[in-house]
């Protein structure tokens, strides 16, 4: 009895000593591990949305009109409006009415008088052939519709006109066309490719190295070897940054792109309809 | 003999012991260290030793920056014949919705000496069932997908990368 006793007790001070011993190697290697976590910091503070502003409108001031035809024209772009389809127009002695099919909303009859709001566009001007709408200065034209032109004048957009541009000119592009890439996350890879250009380690913006041509991303002025800095005055110093404006450029109304091109920084605005 | 039993069952006691005693929220903040350097980060989760085991609670995976989703529970076992990973309810960024699932059940990743050569996957999802393993010695990839039809159409950017085989299941296989 006695024997076993001192053979239990063996084993049980064996077995405390190689406890001792785990728990010793344990402590000891935590001197060589870290003792604190990693943890991400989110950007939550509140920022106003991105706005277009253009002073001179509520006063009445119109932008000087500077040098080359080019320029004049765009001040004045005109853009046809396809996300409507024109079925009559109806002109009365104190201005009148037109009739058309609003895609959009399933192809659903509307009214819309003259000098009337319609989604944002006022409608200013009718002729025989043409209704002229108003929006931000800027002004669209709705014509009936073409037989050559049918497969244009189905996307539920309003398009603008293919028409050059100079840089310094504010862009429209429809917000359809705009969803088209938010919802397809892989069309904006078929159509650009971009890289991040560090500078001490740091993501200093996001070069464009490839471009497709007749994508939106080519309508938006882009070029390649374009260096992105900043989107809507936010630089584009992380990924995340990156991320968060293709999460939230479904609510954007207007949208600033800074490009670094040729060793100058370049702004290229747009207007989202 | 008798003393060669007993010598090798006190080292696998001892070897045991150090796997219970191992500072494993340390070890974990340390491997946190090496994943952040390929941009991985798992953020504000709650970190508890459960003995053999390693528990991390609500895990935001951020990669890169960019908010990845939530894991609720992911618990790593040391049992040195037996080693698992496993995630379960693991809710992903919405906005990637396009690329990947939005819900991940569970997915386990298995290591036991009775199968030395693979190491196990499997899961259930959003997008179907999922199983498969790594083969370390050939470095193999290799993974069986069963999508339910609907989610076919839903998840065609992912599914690309998968061949359907004699069978019907997709599999993907990647060697590294």
């Amino acid at each position: 009895m006695n024997l076993d006793i001192n053979r239990y007790s063996k084993t049980a001070v064996t077995l405390l000593i190689l406890a001792a011993i785990a728990k010793a190697i344990s402590l000891g290697s935590i001197y060589f591990l870290n003792r604190s976590g990693v943890s991400q910091t989110v950007d939550n503070s509140y920022t106003m949305p991105y706005k277009s502003y253009r002073f001179s409108k509520p006063f009445g001031v119109v932008d000087v009109v500077v040098k080359s035809e080019d320029v004049v024209k765009v001040n004045q772009p005109v853009y046809n409006l396809s996300s409507l389809e024109l079925k009559a127009i109806y002109k009365t002695h104190n201005g009148g009415f037109i009739v058309a099919l609003d895609n959009t909303k399933g192809k659903r009859s509307v009214f819309i008088k003259m000098l009337s709001e319609y989604n944002g566009y006022t409608l200013k001007e009718l002729t025989n052939e043409k209704a002229t709408f108003e929006r931000n200065g800027q002004k669209y034209k709705l014509e009936f519709k073409k037989k050559k032109s049918s497969a244009l004048m189905a996307e539920p957009i309003a398009r603008p006109k293919t028409q050059k541009y100079s840089d310094d000119v504010i862009r429209a592009v429809s917000k359809s066309e705009v969803h088209k890439y938010t919802k397809d996350f892989k069309s904006i890879w078929k159509s650009i490719s971009i890289k991040e250009v560090k500078q001490n380690g740091k993501i200093d913006g996001f070069k464009v190295t490839s471009i497709k041509q007749g994508t939106i991303f080519d309508k938006l002025g882009l070029k390649k070897d374009d260096i992105i800095i900043s989107v809507n005055n936010k630089p584009m110093k992380s990924y995340a940054s990156a991320f968060k404006i293709y999460k939230d450029v479904k609510t954007m109304t207007s949208l600033k792109i800074t490009v670094k091109r040729d060793n100058q920084t370049k702004d290229l605005e747009y207007e989202i309809y | 003999m008798r003393k060669l039993g007993l010598a090798l069952a006190y080292i696998f006691v001892f070897i045991m012991m150090l796997l219970y005693f191992s500072p494993k929220v340390e070890l974990y903040y340390t491997l946190e260290e090496f994943l952040k350097k390929e941009k991985i980060i798992f953020s504000d989760e709650r970190v508890k030793n459960s003995g053999f085991t390693l528990e991390l609670d609500n895990s935001k995976l951020f990669y890169r920056g960019v908010y990845g989703g939530e894991i609720e529970d992911i618990s790593l076992s040391t049992l040195l014949l037996y080693n698992s990973l496993s995630f379960k309810n693991a809710y992903l960024n919405s906005a990637l919705a396009d690329i990947l699932p939005k819900k991940i059940d569970y997915l386990n990743i298995t290591y036991a000496i009775y199968n030395p050569v693979h190491i196990t996957i499997d899961g259930k999802g959003d997008i179907g069932k999922i199983s498969g393993y790594i083969n370390p010695f050939s470095k193999l990839l290799h993974i069986e997908l069963r999508v339910a039809k609907k989610e076919k159409t839903k998840y065609a950017t992912l599914l690309r990368k998968f061949k359907p085989d004699e069978k019907g299941v997709l599999v993907y296989e990647l060697r590294y």
